[in-house]
């Protein structure tokens, strides 16, 4: 009885965080989802119908589109908190400078991503900074033509760029909590850097990684901006594809089971994410 | 090295420290540069971009600017709403950093101490707003603040923009109430601390970090909202991503979508550097893990 | 259970905020454009005293447009310059609603076949817009071969054709043999935007599909695609095939004309106003020069709509009428050096001669075509890479 009182205490407490969100968003997602099947749509038609998903799963351009998004945000995440662990780590104490390095580090944060895009854009185009710099140091012949590589790696780079400051913010914060005495105490009793490392930090940070893994995700994915001036010319990124295919193409309803796709995808991630996370933790 | 050490009468482990004091010092420095060259170059670039002259433009095979002018700043000045827009954008800013704080505050409790049966769930729930396509937020959920009446409102804005920046304050500060370690808080009790005590003086500090981050995301978040704000915000609101996306979308104009970054990033810059050195200490003492 | 009474409180109070904010304003006054006289409408537009109008660029002229208008009518103008998707975006939202927040807008020709067939715009306009007769009769029909009715004023007239630098392209090709060659000579510097992200790269296929496959006239009139008609069109991929490691394939109309000016690329299918404009704001080189080859290039304009639940829609007609009244047309003109609508204007000093429009102007085929020639380079051009 008493456990009862409790839990339902806990959900009211849930109601202005989840519930909030869920009284904007739950009709949003419902009537994505509802058009995806040809009921409510944008053209005024309304009739149950499943040929949409057909068309979406039989054209390879929309599966080409989610495996590219699929790898552009594995690839961001990843590499955006392999970068900025070392440096979390680095941060943990206060030394002199660190202050000043710590806002540095975080400009791009400020800094919207359209415009970062261009910024990175600049430096890598066909006479930009980076192919003049090179071919001064007589290190190339011929400017490299960088700019919509075929694999996404300048994709990858922006998103790198922008978001490393964000993902430092969170893994400093979870790392934050770790006290002395428990690497202390590991000290004493003869661990060396990397099991420290891996057996302390990396297991403790785990809720901070897994958060930052799943929030860079959720933005490289997702992302328009970036995919539209740096991505590849083909294929197109699934948020840029679904944007095609409502605006040039007409097909709304197409779009909404794109819509769908990228929400139902994402989940997916976040629960492998979640898996992964909860694996390396069991280790301890 | 053993024998020196002996010989200047200098403990080893002094020794060590100060060797170790050097190399970070060295790696604070070379950090530094780094990310001098790493933020400063792009940031350098747009500053050319916003200072170039429309009568003489930048181009290959120019390294830079033939000449530097203020047009595209004067032409940014006078056809467009910029100022009013940045007072617009940050009104609405701290506003909705601090709903997101105060309607999220309950939720990252629960899900970070409880165990309640659905929480992977609301975990997940709480992530849609920014998992939804643009396409999505524009077309249908502008349709849902229409159809609150919170179109042409700021009070509408203001519950936009706490909406899309309160999943990452749930989900960071959900992070941080999972790592207060729970013997700290059986010691707090078994002392005989009350709510109020446990909250101000345990849960309050030791997620601070967090909180820092997740205030800093909701406000970017805020100042960066465009989907939703161009929709049910102008004509009658503008803020700075409105003016920014017309000369960064379709119609891209390098020149002045420079000058309008600047203007947006510039407030935000000195504000952070202004934060950190007033949170300084007491950042540094969370993370040292000292309560 | 305190706790719990302040939870359903601060709820209570949330949700009441929530469905208290939301006030509607009174309607403003209106009249039936159809049947009123052009004084009616102007004396309710006055009462109505207010038009908000959207567009994507050009915000120098149309703030000073705006400020005439205000001058000459007492009509105040909120004038917002968003992003072209942004803008239809937020019209779509709002279609279901029975006013909504924008009078008119600019629209372009990627948003032409959308709007129509969402029926978003109130019409047709051409017998209430004085000066109507004196806009491109064309372009009151077909915008990029779509049929509007009416239903679209002409705002200003745009046309893609060959941008290059002079100083690396010296004799600038005519005939698609002589372009073929070109880009044979010089390979990577000739160049066009992926046609599903802008127009002027879908105006570079349109015209290798009028050489490979045999003109354009047998599509005049189709009202959807004909497979017999588009059977050849493998024709026109295989040339693409053929060279694409000799052409340079970019992101957008503007991306095109940015890698001319960086130098990456020397010639470029490219549409004259853009060209215009980025030149007036520095974004690429004076010396850069334009036309339209004798192999043909397409043609366009963008156009301005009343919205169909518009709250002023008087007022929003008077707005149209301001912007293609002689006087306005040609201080866009001369501020801008953008085509006018206008057919009564005198046109000098454009980067395009009258010459080039008058011989090598293409019109698009019709839109299921256009839609189709997208989704069909995409598959067989830059799927197959």
């Amino acid at each position: 009885m008493e456990e009862n009182k409790h839990t339902l205490l806990h959900y009211l407490m849930l109601l202005p965080g989840v519930g909030f969100i869920l009284m904007f968003i739950g009709s949003s997602i419902f009537l994505t989802l509802a058009q995806s099947f040809g009921l409510f749509s944008i053209t005024g038609r309304s009739a149950f119908t499943l040929s949409n998903w057909a068309a979406i799963i039989q054209a390879r351009e929309s599966v080409d589109s989610l495996m590219f998004s699929l790898k552009m945000g594995i690839l961001s995440s990843i590499g955006t908190v392999l970068f900025a662990f070392p440096l979390a780590l680095f941060f943990r104490k206060g030394g002199a400078g660190k202050g000043m390095l710590g806002s540095i580090i975080k400009v791009p944060l400020f800094i919207p991503a359209l415009v970062a895009a261009f910024l990175i854009v600049n430096l890598i185009s066909y006479h930009g900074l980076v192919n003049s710099v090179l071919l001064r140091l007589n290190i190339i012949q011929q400017p490299m033509r960088m700019l919509n590589d075929r694999f996404g790696w300048g994709v990858v780079f922006i998103q790198i760029w922008k978001n490393l400051p964000f993902v430092l913010l969170i893994l400093m914060a979870s790392i934050a909590s770790i006290r002395d005495d428990t690497i202390d105490a590991a000290k004493n009793l003869g661990a060396g850097y990397w099991s420290i490392l891996f057996r302390i930090f990396v297991p403790l940070a785990m809720p901070g990684i897994l958060v930052s893994m799943i929030l860079m995700f959720i933005k490289a994915f997702g992302d328009f901006p970036i995919f539209s001036v740096a991505g590849p010319i083909y294929p197109a990124a699934i948020s840029v594809r679904m944007h095609i295919m409502a605006t040039l193409y007409q097909e709304w309803d197409q779009a909404a089971v794109l819509g769908v796709i990228i929400i139902v995808t994402t989940f997916f991630v976040i629960w492998a994410y979640s898996r992964f996370a909860e694996l390396v933790q069991g280790e301890e | 090295m053993r024998v020196r050490a002996e010989q200047q009468k200098t403990p080893l482990h002094v020794l060590q420290e100060r060797r170790r004091r050097r190399f970070y010092l060295m790696l604070t420095l070379f950090f530094v540069i780094v990310q001098l060259i790493w933020v400063g170059i792009p940031i350098l670039m747009a500053v050319m971009w916003s200072l170039v002259d429309p009568k003489n433009p930048w181009s290959f095979p120019n390294m830079f600017p033939p000449s530097f002018s203020f047009a595209q700043w004067e032409y940014v000045f006078k056809y467009t709403n910029i100022a009013r827009a940045l007072r617009t954008s940050y009104s609405i800013a701290p506003l909705a950093v601090l709903l997101s704080f105060v309607l999220s505050l309950p939720t990252d409790y629960i899900m970070g101490r409880k165990k309640i049966p659905g929480k992977k769930i609301f975990m997940l729930v709480v992530l849609l707003p920014i998992i939804m396509p643009g396409m999505v937020v524009a077309l249908f959920l502008s349709r849902v603040f229409a159809n609150f009446g919170l179109s042409q409102s700021f009070f509408g804005l203001v519950l936009a923009h706490t909406l899309m920046g309160m999943p990452y304050m749930i989900r960071v500060l959900t992070t941080s109430f999972q790592s207060i370690p729970q013997d700290v808080i059986d010691a707090a009790e078994n002392l005989g601390a009350t709510t109020f005590v446990k909250i101000k003086d345990i849960f309050l500090p030791m997620i601070r970090p967090g909180l820092l981050a997740g205030m800093i995301f909701a406000f970017i978040v805020s100042i960066e909202e465009f989907n939703l704000t161009f929709i049910i915000g102008t004509p009658t609101f503008e803020t700075i991503p409105t003016i920014l996306f017309s000369f960064m979308g379709y119609n891209f104009i390098r020149t002045n979508a420079s000058v309008v970054a600047l203007i947006m990033m510039t407030p935000n810059i000195i504000m952070l550097f202004v934060v950190e050195r007033f949170l300084k200490s007491d950042y540094l003492a969370a993370s040292l893990g000292k309560m | 259970m305190k706790k719990l009474c302040a939870v359903v409180l601060v709820l209570m109070l949330a949700a009441g905020m929530v469905f208290a904010a939301g006030a509607r304003e009174e309607a403003a006054p209106t009249i039936d454009l159809q049947t009123a006289t052009w004084e009616e409408i102007v004396e309710t537009a006055q009462a109505q005293g207010q038009v908000t109008f959207y567009s994507w660029y050009f915000p120098d002229y149309f703030r000073e447009a705006a400020a005439d208008f205000e001058r000459q009518y007492g009509i105040k103008v909120n004038l917002v310059i968003g992003d072209q998707t942004a803008n239809f975006n937020k019209v779509i939202s709002e279609k279901d609603r029975p006013v909504g927040t924008v009078d008119a807008m600019i629209v372009g020709g990627q948003w032409v076949k959308t709007t129509m067939d969402l029926d978003l715009f109130y019409g047709p306009i051409k017998d209430i817009i004085p000066d109507a007769d004196q806009l491109a009769p064309s372009l009151w029909i077909v915008q990029e071969g779509v049929l509007t009715h009416g239903y679209l004023a002409p705002f200003h007239r745009n046309q893609t054709g060959i941008l290059y630098d002079p100083q690396r392209v010296s004799n600038p090709p005519q005939t698609f043999a002589e372009l073929e060659a070109w880009i044979d000579a010089n390979p990577k510097l000739f160049g066009f935007n992926d046609p599903s992200r802008g127009g002027s790269g879908q105006s570079f296929v349109h015209t290798v599909i009028k050489h490979t496959t045999g003109g354009l006239e047998k599509y005049v009139g189709d009202t959807e695609v004909v497979p017999e008609k588009v059977a050849n069109w493998d024709l026109a991929w295989e040339w693409f095939n053929d060279r694409k490691d000799k052409l340079t394939f970019t992101v957008s109309n503007n991306d095109s004309i940015i890698r001319i000016n960086d130098g990456e690329m020397a010639m470029t299918f490219g549409w004259d106003d853009n060209v215009q404009d980025m030149m007036n704001r520095g974004n690429i080189f004076t010396r850069a020069q334009m036309y339209i080859p004798e192999m043909g290039a397409a043609g366009g304009g963008d156009t301005m709509g009343i919205l169909k639940n518009a709250p002023n829609k008087a007022a929003a007609a008077v707005f149209i009428a301001h912007i293609t009244s002689k006087e306005q047309q040609i201080k866009k003109f001369e501020m801008l050096g953008a085509y006018p609508s206008r057919i009564d204007i005198p046109i000098e000093g454009t980067l395009l001669t009258e010459e080039d429009r008058e011989n090598n102007a293409l019109a698009w085929f019709p839109a299921p075509y256009k839609d189709y020639m997208i989704a069909e380079f995409v598959r067989n051009v830059l799927m197959t890479q």
